[in-house]
């Protein structure tokens, strides 16, 4: 997505480049967020301008006093030379939800593009496996590894920029300026990251897999993740919370599907559904060996198709081995193949699994991989419809889905397959 | 309990291959006169149906009928540490451990792999009239699957009284074989009805690949829509694969 990476590019090297300016050329003249003439139904830059605004009020001067709830930010660009920093709202109290996007799924997109911008990140240029005591790399990384949230100041050494950074992958990015030191207050590590970051012979996707089994959210272990507080001694390094959050997302699922694939077949043919924050997710579970097929479809007019008549279809699969190479279809992928194992594993069940996601115009603004992972585990919270045939199943997902099953069929490789595959014990 | 000695480890090693591509977990019927396997994929598309007959070893030592079930790949894995020229013995012992014995030159290498429990699947063959019949080079049917796999995941097969033909096309173009009558690839042909059914091209590859590794001669035998049976000669035993058709690809 050409889009997303002009956004990326900023983040690291050209703030004044993503203050909130609409698109050239686009109808945002006319509209002036007015006449929502680009489809959406709310204007994606009133709805940021309106959180800035509310936030820039209470940032005085170079000092940001607040509480990270706890939140931390490793960048991407210039890698392996990286920006890292914690990030804090300017305010204290329980600010733990910012950071936690387990608990936003019922909120409406305003608010959660609202408890975004309130963080201001704070970045500080580090070789990724810099090893030497550097102070500030020090802190966020205790930081990372917090229970709780934690009374932090910021020095900042100018002030914030007003933008907003939001993408695919990642939560939405508020304020960043330069660091010049960092002030914590005390910090209580989470016990069972303590005990990983201390275990130098344990590898990092091993302390990841060991998280989760006892409990940890997904969201904290890719925070913890991002700052290389795991694995070998010597493999040890930054990870950009973008990489971070899909190499957590890919670990743990394919550790469940290992265990899937153990299990005996589901013996029906299973649809659940959720729909919140402008996406529909539909999810198809078929009684064969463990595969998995994603679909994403973005609706003319919305965030990431401007064509005002075609939708796209973007997909992947893999087969029962899994995949390896990185699905072009980006972090999404595997946040919904985590939320979907997450239920087959507690169902002690096998499946061949369909997501089919469309996207709609009310989905405003992009908010992160995580969007899928919840609205996909919220799908499987749902009791499913059953059916005895593909055929039937395919009939109600289609009647549950805008887009006519003939564009999924003819864009993808295992729907396809699945329907036209004919099997042996027909024919006993 | 059972003690083997294999002759060939190359060929052996060939055949458990081919049977890795269809069979996670094999359920073998060891008898006093041969190895023996019919089982499906996880998906129920494709089949096989295999015997290795006592002759093949050089030692072939059993006190009762054994069920054996294996994971195959785990076997293949061990299989694929012997050399050429070490004997090879496979033996089952009293604690149901399968013990993998390779000797050379004083030297002993012993593997031991755990047996699982049985599954319970029995696997009736399909019960199809074929309406048309080649016998060819396996190594001309592995080509032609090779180059439809450039254009297509599906591909096409045709059995005719004119010939035989292998064809694919997708986004990326089209790719066809043709051998007429009495092409010099095709061995034998006979046909009642044109046939013709179309495949899922990644059974269809892993299948003859594997198996023209053991095999030279391959004979199909299709009809319209229907599983093609493919049966691998071999200079001792079976190697016969069912794969189910894909219909309105």
């Amino acid at each position: 997505m050409e889009v997303d990476a002009e956004f990326g590019i900023a983040l690291d090297y050209n703030p004044d480049y993503l203050r909130l300016q609409a698109p050239r050329g686009g109808l945002c003249a006319i509209c002036k967020g007015s006449k929502m003439l680009c489809g959406k139904i709310n204007c994606p830059l009133i709805v940021q301008l309106t959180s800035h605004l509310r936030i820039w009020r209470s940032i005085k001067g170079l000092s940001i006093d607040g509480a990270s709830p706890p939140s931390v930010f490793v960048g991407r660009f210039g890698y392996p030379y990286v920006y890292v920093g914690p990030m804090t709202p300017p305010f204290h109290g329980d600010t733990s939800i910012l950071d936690q996007p387990e608990s936003w799924l019922e909120k409406p997109i305003e608010e959660i593009i609202e408890f975004r911008s309130q963080l201001i990140r704070g970045m500080y240029r580090v070789h990724v496996k810099e090893q030497d005591s550097v102070k500030i790399l020090e802190q966020t990384r205790e930081l990372s590894l917090s229970e709780h949230y934690v009374d932090t100041e910021l020095t900042l050494k100018k002030p914030p920029t007003k933008r907003l950074y939001m993408d695919d992958d990642i939560q939405p990015i508020g304020p960043t300026a330069p660091l010049e030191r960092i002030n914590l207050s005390y910090i209580r590590w989470q016990p069972e990251m303590e005990k990983a970051y201390y275990d130098t012979d344990l590898r990092a996707a091993e302390a990841a897999k060991i998280l989760y089994q006892k409990g940890v959210s997904v969201n904290d272990i890719q925070r913890a993740f991002s700052l290389g507080n795991f694995g070998l001694e010597k493999n040890r390094r930054l990870v950009p919370t973008r990489w971070s959050i899909t190499a957590v997302d890919d670990i743990l699922s394919k550790y469940l599907s290992e265990k899937v694939k153990e299990y005996p077949q589901i013996n029906q043919f299973e649809v659940y559904e959720s729909n919140r924050l402008g996406n529909r997710f539909i999810v198809v579970l078929v009684p064969e060996a463990w595969s998995y097929e994603a679909y994403e479809a973005w609706y003319p007019q919305t965030l990431w198709n401007p064509s005002t008549r075609h939708t796209v279809i973007i997909t992947d699969w893999e087969g029962f081995d899994g995949r390896t190479t990185y699905a072009s279809m980006g972090g999404c992928y595997y946040s919904g193949r985590l939320a979907v194992l997450e239920h087959l594993y507690k169902a002690k069940r096998q499946a061949r699994v369909f997501i089919f996601r469309e996207s709609y115009p009310n989905y405003i603004a992009p908010l992160g991989v995580w969007q899928v992972r919840e609205n996909v585990r919220n799908a499987m919270r749902q009791i499913p419809f059953k059916f005895n045939s593909l055929e039937t199943a395919l009939k109600f997902v289609e009647s549950r889905l805008s887009i006519g099953l003939e564009h999924w069929l003819g864009s993808g490789y295992l729907l396809k397959q699945t329907v036209t595959q004919r099997k042996i014990t027909e024919f006993i | 309990m059972f003690d083997f000695e294999v002759s060939s480890i190359e060929s052996f090693r060939n055949l458990v291959k081919a049977l890795s591509v269809i069979v996670e977990r094999g359920n073998f019927l060891v008898d006093e006169s041969q190895i023996k396997l019919v089982a499906m994929d996880p998906s129920h598309v494709a089949m096989v149906d295999f015997e290795l007959p006592k002759e093949f070893f050089k030692r072939y030592l059993l006190d009762e009928e054994t069920k054996l079930t294996l994971n195959i790949n785990e076997l293949l894995k061990f299989l694929d540490r012997v050399e050429k020229d070490e004997q090879l013995e496979i033996k089952l012992d009293k604690e149901n451990m399968l013990l993998i014995q390779c000797k050379r030159g004083g030297h002993t290498r012993r593997f031991l792999m755990p047996v699982l429990e049985p599954v319970d699947e029995e696997v009736p063959s399909p019960n199809i009239f074929f309406k048309s019949r080649a016998r060819m080079l396996t190594q001309s049917l592995r080509k032609a699957i090779r180059d439809a796999s450039l254009v297509s995941e599906h591909v096409k097969l045709e059995i005719t009284n004119s010939g035989v033909k292998i064809s694919a096309a997708g986004d990326m173009g089209s790719a066809s074989s043709l051998w007429e009558k009495g092409a010099d690839d095709i061995i034998e042909l006979k046909s009642e009805e044109d046939s013709n059914a179309t495949f899922t091209l990644s059974y269809l590859q892993d299948i003859v690949n594997t198996a023209s590794v053991s095999s030279e001669v391959a004979q199909l035998e299709l009809s319209t829509d229907m599983p093609i049976k493919m049966s691998f000669e071999l200079p001792q035993g079976r190697l016969v694969y069912y794969l189910a058709p894909c219909i309105g690809v």
